[in-house]
């Protein structure tokens, strides 16, 4: 056991720019694939409603249990009343989702005791105490939300009233499953079970019956009270046959005092605008702040706006509040350190008077807390430039944020910031005794023209101790989506490659976020394409310093970007060495296997039962005959969004022309393998990273792998 | 709710069943859940003096929902009961010692590998003889009785390896082979490949004999007892090629595993060898096949025979255009317990023993050593599954079904050609339920080409009603309907509809030309061979052609997908572990042998040729309403073949359903859980009741 929260740790002082890694005195090391057994991660952090501290989920690995453990913390101070102090609340192993009471005395939240039980929900006295079980359900208790008045607490839950009565009997092995709608499971939640849909639900804080409020086969959000109390806000996409089209969902109230749970026809219409709404936020005086979108055409990637609606229900009309910024509002940037359990809340509020609203806004490879006027629509920056915005609430009046930031050197630290004076401080930082360790590499961004002039964002990581009249063997690393960005956030695989003495590269081709919408629309029916030249000239422009070998580059990239490294492989023979993640190979089986739907006309114009030929031009398995380059393919076998048969068709195509290939199956695992998969597999996958890299790429002996 | 619903019904039904039953005045029809009564004979084996014969008697244990296997005894006589031997609940592969004393077996208890025990047979309990990490099996008896040859995965070298700590979560795969998981089996453990190994019959630590990479299998001894022989494919690359395996051999007394080059070679040849029997002489006879200049994607089986010091090779049954060492389809063969193709030289060294498939029956045959002429000797319209022969090669412990019977156990006499049912265990069952009378067909197909089919009438079935018809096809495609006993068609014309099951081109049993005519060209000519099949049937006049239905498994799913996309004329369909994508099966399979035996070029040549093949092409022309039944872990034809055909019909708003089995691979029809068998049935009777029936089942709406 290594519970980082029991163990006190100073807090470094207000400094927010990435700090340099060398510590004074012992040597330091480069990074290792198992460091991440070491790390501490601060996930969805909580102030409280006065303002004055902040609750939040730590969340580290218990190495031996082979698991990630998550418990409740507690950071008080940093706000001039004192020096900043954290202090474990709960000891876990599985405690997450801490909310305030509106007084400020009580924190509810979700607790699993045994592995496999479902979390349920609590609630903590913070005038001393034992947390209380609320209430117990056969499928659990997630979300909560108090009533304004502190007497009640909304969740959802999937829990089946009859199915899950007591008595119902179990059939000794589990029976066939009779599937019937084209979307039936999901990656990293397994099979959709829509007797189960989570519904909203509301309880005595003080404990006693739950009682559900919706009903149907449909999820709902997570729910928020209306100010008043008079209702519970939730968002709902309740199509009956919303697979296959435009993306919509609706913001809906339900009365808090129903004796038998509603249906969609018994929903109050808050806000329907015809598009998607991600995060909501409503005003005292009923003004309700979203993150969405109209859909009118199908584009792989519209960009999220901040939205706003006012008057009477149902509201059919939104604003968006600031139609001239090309930013992705709501939006973040990606991190392969992001807390693995845990989750948070994408900031969004509004200030008192409500003339204001400040919210998260992605741009160029960065994610920040900004402020938007209503009035003009002027966005201003609230927190550094240059880093990754990961989660954020604030207190009741708005003023007081706490905040997770990283850093291309950091993983998230909690941090407050006073938006009235724009004073941020750092709270806790968990990881400086492990970084103290590191010798890190320097991480350099920088822009290069591609093929056509478009200017790209791009970031190179240099190994420690790098020396630009050497060379160096080259790694590009390309990231999925392909609607996604790189950017100022920490990952620790590159460091761990640079550690191992490779300069890594990684860019933001076309199809990007956070370069405005057109940026990321371009690749629309032309995934792969440009977008591979885009990366190539990003590693002639990397050559171009002189600091390359130029027979010692590699690619890799998982999701889309394994689609692009094995598109790659098919257009050129440069690189040495190849590691395909989590990649799709072959459109036409895609289409056929993903759990999501939504492919015609988004991605593609046609079915392949109507233009096989589409798919076949952009599937980079249909060109396996011009491959050279040795491709390792990552995959877990639980991946439903990418299902493993996309890299089975690399390895057996490769295979079958007695090509160098190996396959590493990861068994148990999803798509989320790198991010958030069982530990000791995520320190294996970065193992074999390395590992194939150092065979093809240093020479290195690796019998392992049958070459 | 829907599920408490159906479970109510569920048991409603049983009970009513139970009532019927009891009131004993008449029979009752056959239903899904029959199959929880059946009782397989698996493995039969004849004491030596032919006096007895003991077996695998398999059972359900319905509770438990799982299979049970221990061993049973017959008295060859006849006359009296068989009486168990064994008690345990996974016992299985009784071997007769030389002289009859002792039966050898396998036993595995709790969540541990089998282990071989001995039973003495003049009393008293088994007594355990290994106790290896990786198990032991097949064990085989030294003529002289001393010693038991068997295999094993065992690897003491990292077994036994303390610091080798297993992790608390499995960790990935590593894959280098092409070929890296088998249906049913699961993934090929490379640092576990089995063995042959040694141990005193009277007890004490056993020996490896041979070690390496390679798996070793099918383990006898030489008839001096001076070997232990074993048959090996030892290619470093066999993945994308036929087969090819030789005939090894190792002396017993071997002080260390020998490896590859340590090992005396009996048979070398470039073919695969099957099953295996030694002549007095030295002669050995084998199963199997020289490999072809030309990749067929159907080779019949011959048997082959050496000289007297080994190779050369020749082959005795070429002329004998029919499948030789072959058997036919059936879904209620043993479940568990397996068994032995009956393969055996006569004393007299002048003949040879083998099973033959031939126009839908498989029989028990003479081959002349000499002139490879072949002479049948168990009756045609009947399926030999397995056998075995006493010492002096003339009386046979056999298991022999029927359309209507699944295996009973009988004895057989070479000299008389007496056949004699020793236990029928399912006797009094199929008394209380009422089965279908079996009609045998054979019609003209579109090119004259005369196809051989059998139809299943209900019940009490006259010929002046109009019934549905349901066409169901069998998979391989290089397999045969024929004289077997299907659980599954009794259900469904017990339920009111005539079950036609034809053998269309590409099926065996018909020989070599009529097999492999289909290669490069599957699904087509045997698609137009079905529909005459159908044609043939309405045309007597008490089918509605408005209430046709298809299904099929494997090769008989791709068959269905492909009829859907070429007739409006079903009005229901289920395809079962099927394949609709040749390209994605292509790089999903368990196995690689598409080419050149199905596709002339991989499809990453010629793309075009797999997508002309595929049924889920020409998804837009479906009309029928389709049901698709996929199990998670099949590795033969992946469930990404089911998904291909469920998405594209939903994407198009058509009629379409999975039923998606978890924890089930490509056997589920014939070897799967209990309870997912039975619900497999019942989603058959339910799809078919709704579309032909119009019968108002709701299990399917959205």
């Amino acid at each position: 056991m290594n519970d980082p929260g029991v163990v006190s740790e100073a807090p470094v002082a207000d400094e927010t720019s990435s700090r340099p890694a060398a510590a004074t005195g012992a040597a330091l090391r480069p990074v290792r694939d198992d460091d991440l057994l070491r790390l501490t991660w601060v996930a969805d952090p909580r102030m409280s409603p006065d303002g004055t501290r902040v609750a939040f989920t730590r969340v580290w690995v218990d190495a031996a249990a082979d698991e990630y453990r998550t418990a409740l913390s507690l950071a008080e101070g940093g706000d001039g009343a004192g020096a900043a102090s954290v202090r474990p609340l709960t000891f876990g192993p599985r405690d997450s989702q801490p909310r305030w009471s509106p007084d400020g005395r009580f924190i509810a939240f979700v607790r699993s005791t045994g592995g496999k039980e479902p979390a349920q929900l609590y609630v903590l006295p913070l005038s001393g105490g034992e947390a209380t079980l609320v209430c117990t359900l056969a499928k659990g208790a997630a979300e909560p939300a108090w009533s304004p008045d502190g007497r009640r607490i909304a969740f959802l839950s999937g829990t089946n009233l009859v199915l899950d009565a007591p008595g119902v009997e179990k059939p000794k092995n589990e029976p066939g499953r009779v599937v019937t709608r084209p979307v039936f499971r999901e990656n990293d939640e397994g099979f959709t079970d829509f007797d189960r849909m989570s519904q909203v639900w509301v309880v005595d804080a003080q404990g006693g019956a739950a009682t559900p409020l919706t009903r149907g086969p449909f999820a709902a959000g997570a729910p928020a009270w209306s100010a008043d109390g008079r209702r519970i806000l939730f968002v709902s996409d309740r199509r009956d046959e919303p697979w296959f089209g435009l993306e919509a969902s609706v913001l809906y109230g339900v009365s808090p005092d129903r004796d038998t749970p509603a249906d969609t026809g018994d929903l109050e219409i808050v806000v329907d605008f015809g598009g998607p709404i991600g995060s909501f936020a409503e005003h005292a005086d009923g003004r309700i702040a979203a993150f969405g979108y109209r859909t009118i055409e199908p584009h792989t990637y519209t960009q999220p706006r901040l939205l706003i609606t006012e008057g009477a229900t149902p509201r059919r009309e939104v604003r968006d509040l600031a139609p001239g910024v090309d930013d992705e509002f709501g939006g973040g940037i990606n991190s392969d350190q992001h807390p693995p359990r845990g989750g948070g809340a994408v900031p969004l509020a509004f200030e008192a008077g409500g003339e204001t609203v400040c919210c998260a806004v992605a741009r160029h490879g960065a994610a920040t807390l900004a402020r938007v006027e209503i009035a003009s629509g002027a966005v201003t920056p609230l927190t550094p430039e240059e880093r990754d915005l990961i989660a954020g609430t604030t207190s009741a009046d708005g003023r007081h944020w706490a905040l997770t930031l990283g850093s291309p050197s950091r993983p998230g630290d909690l941090y407050r910031l006073d938006a009235r004076t724009g004073a941020i401080t750092l709270l806790w930082a968990p990881n400086e005794a492990v970084f103290a360790e590191l010798a890190l590499g320097e991480v350099e961004e920088f822009w290069y023209p591609s093929f056509d002039g478009t200017k790209i964002q791009a970031w190179l990581v240099k190994p420690p101790g790098f020396d630009p009249a050497r060379k160096y063997p080259l790694l590009l690393e390309i990231h999925g989506g392909p609607h996604t960005a790189y950017g100022f956030g920490f990952f620790h695989e590159f460091h761990h490659l640079a550690g191992a003495g490779y300069l890594v590269l990684y860019t933001n081709p076309r199809g990007s976020t956070t370069y405005g919408e057109g940026f990321a629309r371009t690749i629309q029916y032309r995934f792969p394409g440009d977008d591979a030249r885009d990366l190539m000239a990003g590693v002639d422009a990397v050559i171009q310093r002189g600091c390359v070998d130029p027979a010692k580059v590699g690619v890799t990239g998982g999701s889309g970007g394994g689609l692009l490294t094995n598109w790659l492989v098919t257009q050129t023979d440069r690189f040495a060495a190849a590691v395909t993640q989590r990649c799709v190979s072959d459109w036409a089986s895609f289409f056929y296997s993903a759990d999501f739907a939504m492919f015609v006309p988004f991605w593609f114009r046609k079915s392949p039962v109507e233009d096989p030929r589409e798919y076949l031009e952009r599937s980079p398995v249909a060109f396996a005959d011009r491959i050279t380059t040795p491709l390792m393919i990552i995959h877990s076998e639980e991946d439903w969004r990418t299902p493993i048969a996309q890299g089975e068709a690399m390895f057996r195509a490769l295979k079958q022309q007695r090509k160098t290939a190996v396959m590493v199956r990861f068994p148990g695992e999803s798509h989320e393998l790198s991010r958030s998969g069982t530990p000791s597999r995520r320190v294996q996958n970065q193992r074999h990273i390395r590992g194939w890299f150092d065979r093809w790429i240093k020479g290195e002996p690796r019998p392992e792998y049958g070459v | 709710m829907r599920s408490v619903a159906l479970r109510a019904v569920v048991l409603c039904a049983s009970l009513l069943v139970i009532v019927v039953h009891a009131a004993g005045a008449a029979k009752r029809p056959m239903v899904e859940q029959d199959l929880y009564r059946f009782v397989w004979v698996a493995d039969p084996q004849i004491s030596p003096d032919g006096t007895r014969v003991a077996f695998v008697r398999v059972t359900v244990d319905s509770a438990g929902d799982e299979y049970r296997t221990s061993l049973w005894l017959a008295d060859a006589a006849g006359g009296t009961a068989p009486r168990p031997l064994t008690a345990g609940g996974r016992d299985g592969q009784p071997r007769w010692s030389p002289d009859g004393g002792t039966l050898a077996f396998v036993r595995a208890t709790g969540d541990q590998p089998a282990q071989i025990h001995l039973l003495p047979m003049t009393g008293g309990e088994p007594t355990q003889l290994t106790r290896l990490k990786g198990g032991a099996s097949s064990p085989a008896w030294s003529p002289d009785g001393k010693r038991i040859a068997f295999s094993s995965r065992t690897n003491p070298v990292l077994d036994d390896d303390t610091t080798r700590a297993k992790p608390k979560k499995e960790p990935g795969r590593v894959i280098t082979r092409p070929v890296f998981r088998v249906n049913n089996a699961g993934y090929i453990d490379p640092e576990h490949p089995s063995h042959v190994w040694v141990v005193e019959a009277a007890g004490g630590k056993p020996r490896q004999l041979t070690t390496g990479k390679f798996i070793e299998g099918g383990v006898e001894w030489s008839r001096t007892g001076a070997w232990v022989c074993f048959t090996s494919d030892r290619r470093k690359d066999p993945w994308f090629g036929g087969d090819d395996e030789n005939l090894y051999a190792v002396s017993p007394d071997l002080p260390r595993p020998a490896e590859g080059t340590g090992f005396h070679t009996r048979v070398d040849y470039d073919g695969g060898i099957g099953d295996w029997a030694e002549a007095a002489d030295g002669r050995i006879a084998f199963v199997g096949g020289i490999n072809p200049p030309e990749a067929h994607s159907y080779d019949q089986n011959d048997l082959m025979l050496t000289g007297a010091s080994g190779t050369p090779v020749r082959s005795l049954t070429s002329d004998y255009d029919f499948d030789v060492a072959a058997g036919i389809s059936a879904d209620q063969h043993p479940p568990r317990g397996g068994g032995e193709r009956p393969l055996a030289f006569s004393i007299d060294g002048r003949s040879l023993f083998t099973t033959v498939a031939k126009r839908g029956s498989a029989m028990l045959a003479r081959v002349d050593a000499a002139s490879g002429a072949v002479e049948e000797l168990t009756p045609a319209n009947r399926e030999v599954i397995a056998g075995t022969c006493t010492a002096g090669v003339r009386r046979w412990a056999l298991t022999v079904g029927d359309a209507t019977t699944p295996g009973d156990l009988f004895l057989f006499d070479a000299g008389t050609r007496e056949l004699k049912k020793l236990y029928g265990p399912n006797d009094a069952l199929l008394e209380s339920v009422t089965l279908a009378t079996i009609e045998e067909i054979e019609y003209p197909s579109f090119d004259g080409r005369s196809i051989q089919a059998w139809v299943m009438k209900p019940p009490g079935f006259t010929a002046a009603r109009k019934y549905p018809l349901v066409l169901s096809i069998h998979g391989g495609p290089h397999a045969a309907y024929g004289a077997a006993f299907f659980h599954e068609f009794q259900v469904l014309a017990n339920a009111g509809y005539v079950v036609l099951y034809p053998n269309p081109r590409g099926s065996t049993t018909y020989g070599q030309d009529f097999g492999n005519i289909i290669q490069y060209r599957y699904p087509g000519d045997d698609y137009k061979d079905l529909m005459a099949g159908v044609d043939e049937v309405v045309k007597r006049g008490y089918i509605d052609p408005k209430r046709m239905a298809v299904c099929g498994g494997s090769g008989g799913g791709l068959l269905t997908n492909w009829a859907i996309t070429q007739t409006p004329r079903f009005a229901a369909a289920i395809t079962d572990r099927c394949v609709s994508e040749w390209v994605s099966f292509y790089y999903s399979a368990d196995f690689a042998l598409f080419r050149p035996t199905w596709f002339k070029k991989p499809p990453f040549e010629d793309t075009q040729e797999s997508i002309t093949r595929s049924p889920v092409t020409y998804a837009s022309r479906i009309t029928t309403p389709l049901m698709i039944i996929h199990s998670e872990d099949d590795w033969r034809t992946p469930i990404g073949q089911g998904e291909a055909m469920f998405r594209a019909l939903k994407q198009q708003k058509k009629t379409a359903v999975m039923v998606r089995f978890p924890g089930e691979n490509h056997e589920l029809s014939r070897s799967g859980t209990p309870s997912r068998r039975v619900q497999r049935l019942q989603h058959y009777h339910k799809w078919f009741d709704k579309w032909l029936m119009a019968k108002p089942i709701k299990d399917y709406d959205e």
